[in-house]
C-alpha cells in the first residue's frame, strides 16, 4: 500500500472536523471539541504511517562516510595547487578514497516510486494541461506532515481547557482545525499554484482567528493589519508565481526542480528576480523584517491561536516555501539577500524582545528572530539544518507559548513585572517553561541546541564567498547572546521576582501599535476593558493544559537527538538538497558547540546580573528604550507612507460611491416603487372602469392603426 | 333594396346601445342583458358576412356563439343569484369587493 492511498485524508479529516463544527457545533457544545481532538488524532496517526513509508522507502546513507567524504573533500580543496611531491601523493591517495567512499556511502537505493507523487486533472480545459492537483510526499513534506499534525494536536488539547469559558467555543475548534488543514495541505502540494491557494486559506484563517476577540478594537485592527502586511507580501509571491509559469509553463514542484538547471542557465537575473519575488511573499508569513509588524499586534488573539500561528502553521509557511522554492533560487543571486534578511530580522527581534514586558509579545520577537536564523540557514545552503530548526522550533516555541498562555491563565496578567513569583505556584509550568527556554537558548541537550548550531555551522561553511558572510556570522552569534538575554530575563521576572509596579504600564497601549491610529480617549478606555489584566494569586493549571504542556517539553527535549552527530544525523542523511546530504566532519564542529554554549552562558549570566541578582543595574538611555518600544517607529511610518494616503485617496471615492452611485441605484428603485403605487388606484374593482378602459384602449388601438395606415 | 352597409349599420347601434348599457346599469342583471345585446351586434355581422359572401363558416360561428350565450346567462344569473342572496342586492358595487 503505498501512502498516496490515505495521504488525502490527512488534510481532509481536520477540515471535516471544521465543517461538522462550524454547522452543528452548538449542538455539540463541548464535545465540538474532542470531535476536532478524535479527527486530528486519527490525522496525526496515519501522519506517522506516512512517515514511516517514505523513511522505509527514502535511501539510506552511511554518515560515518559521509563524514569522511566531507574530511577528505576539504583536505583536498586545501591541497590542490601545491607542488610538493609529498603534498601530491597525498592528494592522489585521497582522490582514490573519495573514489571508493563515494559508490559505498549509498546503503540503499530509493526504492521505486520515491518520492511518492500523484497527480489529478484539474482546471483542464479543452486537452490543455490547466493546473494537475496532486500530492508530493517526499521526506520534507512527510516530516513538516507529522510535526504540524502533532504541534496542532497538542494545541487543540491545550485549547480545551485555555478557552473553556468561551461563548463561541465551537467556532474557535472549527476554526483551529481549518487552520491546520490548510498547513497540512500546502506541505504536500506538488504545485505551486496549489500551495499558494492553501497559503491564502492559511491567511484567512489566521485573520479569523487573530480577530476572534473581534468586540475588542485592538483585535479588530490587529486582524486587518495581519491580512493587509502579508497580502500586501502575496502580492511578491503572486506576481513570482506568474512569471515562473510563463518562464517554465508548469509549477509542477517536480517539474520545475528538473527544469530548472537547464531553463534557467543563462538566465540568473530571472531567477534571481523569481526568487526575490517569492521571498517577499515568504517575507510576509514568516514575519521577515521589514514586514514583520503584523507579527506583535497578532498576540490580540487567545493564546494557543499564537502557538498555533508561531509554531505549527502560518510562519513555517514561508520557511517551506522557500525550502521549495532553492532549486530555483539556486540559480540566481537571491540566496545572499535571503541570508542578510533573516541575519537583521534574527539580531534586530532578539533585541526589540528585550524591550517589552507583554509575555507573549516577548515570544512573538523571538520567533521573528528565530525564523530569521532559518532564512539564514536556507541562504547559506544550510537546507537541512533550517528544516531541522522548523521542527524543533515549532515544539519548542508551541511549548513556550501554551506555558505562558497557562501563566496568563493562572496569574491573571499578561504583564511579567506584575507575575508574582509564579514558581511557588506553578511548578509544572514553570519546569516546561524551563526546558522550552533552555532549548530556545541553545543549551545542551535540548533541541535547540542542535538545530541552531547546524545553522551557524553552515554559515561558517559559506565564509568567503563574497557576501559579508563574515559581518553575518557575528551579527547571528549577537543574536544568539539576545536570545539568551531576553529569554533569562522573562524566565527570572516572571518566575522567580516579586511582582512589582510595571514600568512600562503607562506605556502598554502604545506597545500595541495603536498609536498611530489616533482612536479617542473614550475608545482606548472601552477597550481596556476587554484586556483582562487584573493580577491575582496564581494558580497552576489544570491537567487538560498541563498534559500537552509536558508532551511538547518531550518533544523540546529529545528531538534535538535526531539531528546530532550522537547518533548520526539521521534527520540530515533524510531530508536534504540535492543528489546527497552533506555532514560536516566533526573536528569542525566542536569549535561551534563550544562557541554556541559560551556565547549563550553569556547571554544567561548578564541576565542573572541585570534582573536577578540586580548587582548590575544598567539602564538603557531614555531614546533607546522609547526607539525600541515603538518598534523603530516601523508602524508609523508606514501608517503615514501607505495608510494615510490611501485613506486620503478613499474619501473622494467614498462620497461618489454614497452621493451618486448608491443615489442612483436607489432612485431607480424608488421611481419604480412610485409608478407601482399610482397603478394600483387603477386596480379599483369597480367592473365598468375596467370597461371603460377595454373601450378606450380599442379605440386607441383602432386611431393608432388608422394613423399608421394599415387599413388605408 | 337592403345591402350589407345597413346590417353593418344596425350591428353598429346595436353595439353601442349595449356597450352604453354595459357600461351605465348597476343592476347586475341589466348589465347582463347589456351584453349580450352587444352579443348580438356581433351575430348580426356574421350572419350578414356570411349571407354576402356566400359562405357558410359564419352562420356555424354564430351558431356555436348563440350556444355559448345561453351557457353564459346561465352561469350568470347563477351567479347573481348568490350575491342577491349574499348581499340582499345585485350590482356592480357589491362585486367591486372582490379585489380585496
Amino acid at each position: 500500500m503505498t501512502p498516496l492511498s490515505y495521504a488525502w485524508l490527512i488534510p481532509l479529516l481536520p477540515a471535516l472536523a471544521f465543517a461538522i463544527n462550524i454547522l452543528f457545533g452548538y449542538r455539540l457544545g463541548k464535545r465540538a471539541a474532542w470531535l476536532s481532538v478524535a479527527l486530528l488524532t486519527l490525522a496525526t496517526l496515519l501522519a506517522v504511517a506516512l512517515l514511516v513509508q517514505v523513511q522505509q522507502a527514502a535511501p539510506v546513507w552511511d554518515s560515518a562516510g559521509l563524514v569522511r567524504m566531507a574530511e577528505v573533500e576539504g583536505r583536498i580543496a586545501t591541497l590542490q595547487g601545491q607542488v610538493e611531491a609529498a603534498a601530491r601523493m597525498e592528494l592522489a591517495a585521497l582522490e582514490a578514497e573519495l573514489a571508493a567512499l563515494a559508490g559505498a556511502v549509498l546503503v540503499r537505493e530509493a526504492a521505486p516510486g520515491f518520492p511518492f507523487v500523484s497527480e489529478l486533472a484539474w482546471l483542464s480545459i479543452g486537452g490543455q494541461e490547466g493546473i494537475p492537483f496532486g500530492f508530493l510526499l517526499d521526506p520534507l513534506a512527510a516530516l513538516l506532515v507529522l510535526m504540524v499534525a502533532l504541534v496542532s494536536l497538542l494545541i487543540h488539547l491545550f485549547s480545551i481547557g485555555y478557552m473553556a469559558d468561551e461563548t463561541r467555543f465551537p467556532t474557535f475548534f472549527a476554526y483551529l482545525s481549518l487552520f491546520s488543514a490548510a498547513m497540512l495541505a500546502m506541505v504536500m502540494s506538488r504545485n505551486l499554484f496549489h500551495i499558494l491557494l492553501f497559503w491564502e486559506l492559511m491567511g484567512v484563517m489566521s485573520y479569523l482567528l487573530i480577530g476572534f476577540y473581534y468586540k475588542k478594537i485592538a483585535a479588530q485592527q490587529a486582524m486587518k493589519k495581519a491580512f493587509l502586511v502579508t497580502k500586501i507580501a502575496d502580492l511578491g509571491l503572486l506576481i513570482g508565481i506568474f512569471w515562473l509559469y510563463r518562464h517554465f509553463g508548469t509549477l509542477d514542484l517536480v517539474r520545475l526542480t528538473e527544469l530548472a538547471p537547464s531553463l534557467l542557465a543563462g538566465a540568473s537575473g530571472v531567477a534571481t528576480a523569481i526568487g526575490l519575488l517569492l521571498f517577499v511573499g515568504a517575507m510576509g508569513k514568516s514575519a521577515q523584517f521589514p514586514l514583520h509588524v503584523w507579527l506583535l499586534d497578532a498576540m490580540e488573539g487567545p493564546t494557543p491561536v499564537s502557538a498555533m500561528i508561531h509554531a505549527a502553521t502560518m510562519v513555517a509557511a514561508g520557511v517551506y516555501l522557500i525550502a521549495r522554492a532553492t532549486p530555483i533560487l539556486v540559480m540566481g543571486e537571491a540566496l545572499p539577500v535571503i541570508a542578510w534578511v533573516g541575519g537583521l530580522t534574527a539580531l534586530l527581534a532578539a533585541i526589540l524582545a528585550l524591550a517589552f514586558a507583554d509575555v507573549k509579545k516577548i515570544l512573538a520577537w523571538s520567533t521573528a528572530s528565530q525564523l530569521g536564523l532559518m532564512f539564514v540557514g536556507l541562504g547559506v545552503f544550510g537546507w537541512a539544518a533550517a528544516i531541522f530548526h522548523l521542527v524543533t522550533h515549532a515544539f519548542f516555541k508551541a511549548l513556550l507559548f501554551l506555558a505562558s498562555g497557562s501563566m496568563i491563565h493562572g496569574s491573571g496578567t499578561q504583564d511579567i513585572f506584575e507575575m508574582d513569583r509564579l514558581k511557588r505556584a506553578m511548578p509544572a509550568t514553570r519546569a516546561t517553561f524551563i526546558i522550552g527556554a533552555l532549548s530556545l537558548i541553545g543549551i545542551v541537550p535540548f533541541a535547540g541546541f542542535w538545530s541552531k548550531d547546524k545553522i551557524l555551522l553552515a554559515l561558517k561553511d559559506a565564509l568567503g564567498t563574497g557576501y559579508g558572510f563574515e559581518l553575518l556570522l557575528v551579527l547571528a552569534y549577537l543574536a544568539v547572546f539576545f536570545t539568551a538575554l531576553y529569554t533569562t530575563r522573562l524566565y527570572l521576572l516572571a518566575f522567580e521576582q516579586p511582582s512589582r509596579p510595571s514600568p512600562w504600564r503607562a506605556a502598554a497601549w502604545h506597545q500595541g501599535g495603536l498609536a498611530a491610529l489616533n482612536l479617542s480617549a473614550k475608545e482606548v478606555e472601552r477597550d481596556q476593558k476587554f484586556n483582562h489584566s487584573h493580577p491575582h494569586p496564581p494558580h497552576e493549571s489544570g491537567w487538560q493544559m498541563l498534559t500537552p504542556l509536558w508532551l511538547l517539553a518531550v518533544g523540546a527535549t529529545v528531538l534535538g537527538l535526531l539531528g546530532s552527530p550522537l547518533l548520526g544525523n539521521p534527520l540530515q542523511t533524510f531530508v536534504y538538497y540535492g543528489d546527497k546530504p552533506y555532514l560536516a566532519p566533526l573536528s569542525k564542529q566542536w569549535l561551534g558547540f563550544v562557541l554556541g554554549t559560551v556565547v549563550a552562558l553569556a547571554g544567561v549570566t548578564v541576565a542573572w546580573l541585570l534582573y536577578g541578582t540586580q548587582r548590575l543595574a544598567l539602564r538603557a538611555p531614555e531614546p533607546l528604550t522609547r526607539l525600541l518600544q515603538q518598534r523603530l517607529y516601523l508602524d508609523q511610518l508606514y501608517y503615514r507612507l501607505l495608510a494615510d494616503p490611501a485613506t486620503r485617496l478613499a474619501q473622494p471615492l467614498a462620497w461618489f460611491d454614497l452621493k451618486v452611485l448608491e443615489r442612483g441605484v436607489t432612485g431607480v428603485a424608488s421611481s419604480i416603487a412610485l409608478l407601482a403605487r399610482l397603478l394600483t388606484l387603477w386596480q379599483s374593482g369597480y367592473v365598468r372602469l375596467y370597461a371603460l378602459s377595454i373601450l378606450l384602449g380599442a379605440v386607441a388601438l383602432v386611431l393608432v392603426l388608422a394613423i399608421l395606415g394599415i387599413y388605408a | 333594396m337592403l345591402t350589407l352597409s345597413h346590417f353593418l349599420a344596425l350591428a353598429a347601434v346595436l353595439f353601442a346601445i349595449g356597450l352604453y348599457g354595459a357600461l351605465t346599469r348597476r343592476n347586475l342583471v341589466a348589465v347582463l342583458i347589456s351584453v349580450d345585446i352587444m352579443l348580438n351586434a356581433v351575430l348580426i355581422n356574421l350572419v350578414a358576412f356570411a349571407r354576402f359572401t356566400d359562405n357558410v363558416q359564419g352562420d356555424l360561428l354564430a351558431l356555436f356563439v348563440v350556444a355559448i350565450i345561453a351557457a353564459k346567462v346561465a352561469i350568470g344569473l347563477a351567479l347573481f343569484l348568490n350575491v342577491f342572496r349574499h348581499n340582499g342586492r345585485a350590482t356592480v358595487e357589491v362585486l367591486s369587493r372582490m379585489k380585496q
